[in-house]
């Protein structure tokens, strides 16, 4: 249903079978297909001596842990490159067709409709994986101070710290408040010096990440007088257990409660960035020391031997008082320095900072991928429909509303969450997770068009459960959709609703938030039509 | 040293006169009760006693023997006065606090009696200071009755151990609870604080452990804000000797070391927060 903007429908369909084939040692192929027997090959890229991931995936898959089906059956596949850690400022969604879309993999969600991000994207390596058994809890020794400056670094990212317990390794993962910046530590067995982790029971927790700091508060004291941490996660009591045996004896017990949480995994194809480049952390450290530590933003711009970095400086802002700071590094100060467009992104640079304090302390090489900032292009518009009589519980609603008309194919492709300079994109939202960034700054690298005369700009944003037959067994809090709000830009704020049929507490806040942009719209001589007719059932 | 060049005749007016060549070896001590702003003195001929007390709940003694001053001179049995703590500090403190080896302030400390104020003569490289502290009528500081032959449970540890468990106690928890047991968990800190809660626990064969003699398992709930104080106490000690007697009251008595390698205590007294029933 059309109003003052389009809407864009998305219909899932489910895809479940996932298959890889090993080519060679180093390339994977793979391929998805669903019950209707629609297959579609997903693009692999090869990272230089270690197993490709397939581009869905949500975080770099630990290679010793990725498994296979080979007909009908599994096999696992090994490697010795360890897997990674992943921080990803600003992201931004790609749309893929709906034939693109894995559902799941090997027990690592996908995101139904999921799309990998574009964007700034930093990774690094951490150690190396290996297989391991099973049972209800997790249970992890560990020794080291890698954990403590894991979570330290992550505590830099977001408020809180998102514990997955995974088959490949334990994953902590944190975002920001704002859903523009994301890190994902995982942490894969072999790290550990005994790591037990049930299989069969995907749980995840979320808590504060100050009181798990609180347990690893002095990284001095830690080196000097733990000798051992032995995390334990007791989901039927919810508690995770941090235990240090400490010299002489001592021993600390941290009994933290936790919250059920939804699923939190940025996905993104590292191997469709068209830039890449890797370095060890001085290289960046150097850089961003020269920046005042209240500095917000970053503009990264590449040629093909230079990246640029220079601090953003607001156009509007007072340019008298302005200070531009810019640093030029040439391709031979990389390990690797691959450039195939000539882009700039604008990123935060508060959530970097404490990435590369982690890294420097590991002294581990950096990887960067980026590509375009918020590209995104515009689908093709469905035909219009009922919106009332859809299966509303499978498909995704993104509508863009706005004052200023205009055609949809027309305009740089801009993402739907960003301020009023951007009118006319949508997006589709994922099932399960969904980061995306209020990048206003960017718009003003990417957008072409001038800002069109918007009084009020909104964004409403759905994402449904799976299908009814999955709705029982299924937490609603297992349901993830995230959106964030502008807080900058009055004219610009995006919603999302959950399904119907979620609680009734989320509905009535979802309620709220639509009430708000009824506020701001009653300023459009268009409001009395911008706003849908909600379902008969959402009445009840 | 000019202080003691003066005239010894004035000292027959003095009810008390201490001296010390380092006024550090007082000043730091009073700085680890120092969470009130007044104090009690109590001088007797065994040395000087300073008590700071918090809502009759929490009492802070610092003792220092009249052995660590230069010179210790008391005309009755027992003198008695108050004065806030925070200006004595800054007093002692005048010269500054940077601490330049083979520099220290000298002190001389006197006082002619009820209604009088407490005259201190701090000397620092030749120059001379006089401060005048007025004294207020000391209250009479509360019995704890904490008596050597109540005591249940008694437990020497090094400081350094608690210096870690206390720096980073969860300071969301209203209460810390001390577990002492003669089976396991031996000795037990615990906080309930909004994310969870934290044990510390020390064996009975620990090399941190000095003495262990538990005799009956007690566990007790102390006020966080109430023991947040002896921290600094505790920093400045190298021993600390916590006991509770069979009310659950706590004392926890602090060796402290001063510049000059001598020894002085500092004691808390603690009230529980709750009747807790014994295990």
């Amino acid at each position: 249903r059309c109003f003052c903007g389009r809407v864009v429908r998305r219909k899932l369909k489910k895809l479940p079978k996932l298959t890889l084939s090993v080519l060679s040692k180093e390339v994977i192929s793979a391929s998805l297909s669903d019950s209707a027997g629609n297959s579609c090959p997903l693009p692999l890229g090869v990272i230089p001596g270690s197993v490709a991931c397939p581009n869905t995936l949500s975080s770099p898959v630990s290679p010793s842990m990725l498994s296979f089906w080979e007909g009908k059956e599994k096999r696992f596949l090994s490697t010795s490159q360890p897997p990674g850690c992943c921080i990803f400022p600003p992201l931004r969604p790609k749309l893929l067709s709906a034939a693109e879309v894995p559902n799941s993999f090997e027990g690592i969600p996908l995101l139904p409709n999921s799309k990998p991000f574009t964007g700034l994207l930093f990774t690094f390596w951490m150690l190396v994986a290996a297989l391991s058994p099973s049972c209800l809890h997790v249970e992890a020794v560990v020794v080291g101070t890698v954990l403590a400056k894991a979570i330290h670094s992550l505590s830099r990212i977001g408020d809180e710290l998102y514990v997955e317990p995974q088959e490949d390794g334990l994953a902590l993962r944190s975002v920001n408040s704002s859903r523009s910046a994301y890190a994902c530590f995982l942490f894969a067995p072999l790290f550990f010096s005994r790591y037990t982790v049930h299989t069969g029971h995907t749980f995840r927790c979320k808590m504060a990440i100050k009181s798990v700091q609180a347990v690893f508060r002095s990284l001095a004291s830690l080196e000097k007088t733990v000798e051992k941490c032995h995390i334990e996660l007791d989901d039927q009591n919810n508690r995770l257990t941090f235990t240090l045996h400490c010299k002489h004896g001592l021993m600390k017990t941290h009994n933290l409660s936790f919250q059920d949480s939804e699923s939190l995994q940025a996905v993104f194809d590292k191997d469709s960035y068209a830039n890449v480049f890797r370095s060890h952390p001085r290289l960046l450290v150097d850089t961003v020391m020269h920046f005042p530590p209240s500095l917000e933003e970053v503009t990264v711009s590449v040629s093909d031997e230079r990246m640029w970095v220079r601090n953003h400086v607001e156009e509007e802002g007072d340019q008298s008082k302005a200070m531009l700071t810019e640093l030029c590094l040439a391709s031979d100060e990389f390990d690797h320095f691959a450039v195939q467009a000539h882009n700039s992104v604008t990123f935060c640079l508060k959530e970097l900072r404490g990435l590369l304090v982690f890294a420097e302390s590991t002294g581990l090489p950096i990887s960067m991928y980026f590509d375009e900032p918020g590209r995104a292009h515009t689908p093709p518009l469905p035909p219009p429909d009922d919106f009332m009589n859809d299966d509303i519980d499978s498909y995704l609603i993104a509508m863009d509303t706005s004052v200023a008309p205009g055609p949809s194919a027309t305009g740089p492709p801009t993402p739907p969450f960003a301020d009023s300079i951007c009118s006319k994109q949508t997006a589709a939202a994922s099932h399960r997770t969904r980061l995306h960034s209020e990048e206003e700054e960017e718009e003003e690298t990417t957008s072409s068009g001038r800002p069109p005369n918007k009084k009020f700009c909104s964004l409403f944003f759905g994402s449904v459960l799976p299908p009814s037959s999955q709705i029982s067994t299924q937490p609603v809090s297992s349901q993830q959709v995230l959106a964030s709000d502008s807080e900058d830009d009055v004219h610009s704020f995006s919603l999302f609703f959950l399904n119907l049929s979620s609680s009734f507490s989320l509905l009535s806040r979802t309620l709220r938030l639509i009430l708000l942009s009824l506020e701001l719209s009653f300023s459009s001589p268009s409001s009395s039509t911008c706003f849908p007719v909600p379902d008969p059932s959402l009445k009840s | 040293m000019p202080l003691s060049t003066q005239s010894q005749g004035d000292d027959e007016q003095y009810v008390l006169v201490a001296s010390l060549d380092n006024a550090r070896n007082l000043s730091n001590i009073l700085k680890a009760i120092t969470f009130k702003d007044h104090a009690i003195f109590s001088a007797t001929p065994n040395g000087l006693k300073v008590t700071v007390e918090d809502s009759k709940c929490l009492q802070a003694n610092a003792f220092i023997q009249a052995e660590i001053f230069q010179e210790f001179t008391i005309r009755d049995d027992s003198v008695g006065f108050q004065v806030n703590l925070t200006v004595l500090l800054d007093c002692l403190n005048i010269f500054g606090g940077s601490i330049v080896p083979g520099v220290s302030t000298a002190l001389r400390m006197c006082y002619k009696g009820y209604g009088y104020p407490l005259t201190l003569f701090l000397e620092e490289g030749g120059v001379v200071t006089v401060c005048k502290i007025n004294t207020q009528e000391p209250e009479e500081p509360v019995d704890f009755e904490f008596c050597s032959t109540n005591v249940t449970n008694k437990v020497i540890l090094l400081s350094e151990s608690l210096k870690e468990a206390f720096s980073e106690l969860d300071m969301t928890s209203e209460v810390l609870q001390i577990t002492m047991s003669p089976s396991q968990p031996y000795f037990r800190l615990s906080t309930f604080g909004n994310s969870g809660n934290a044990h510390y626990d020390y064996p009975k064969d620990s090399d941190m452990m000095e003495l262990f003699r538990c005799t009956k398992t007690q566990t007790n709930r102390y006020k966080m804000s109430l023991l947040k104080p002896s921290t600094k106490a505790l920093a400045l000690s190298c021993k600390v000797s916590v006991r509770t007697d069979s009310r659950g009251f706590l004392s926890l008595q602090y060796l402290v070391r001063n510049d000059d390698g001598q020894i002085c205590f500092v004691e808390y007294f603690c009230c529980p927060d709750e009747e807790v029933e014994e295990q």
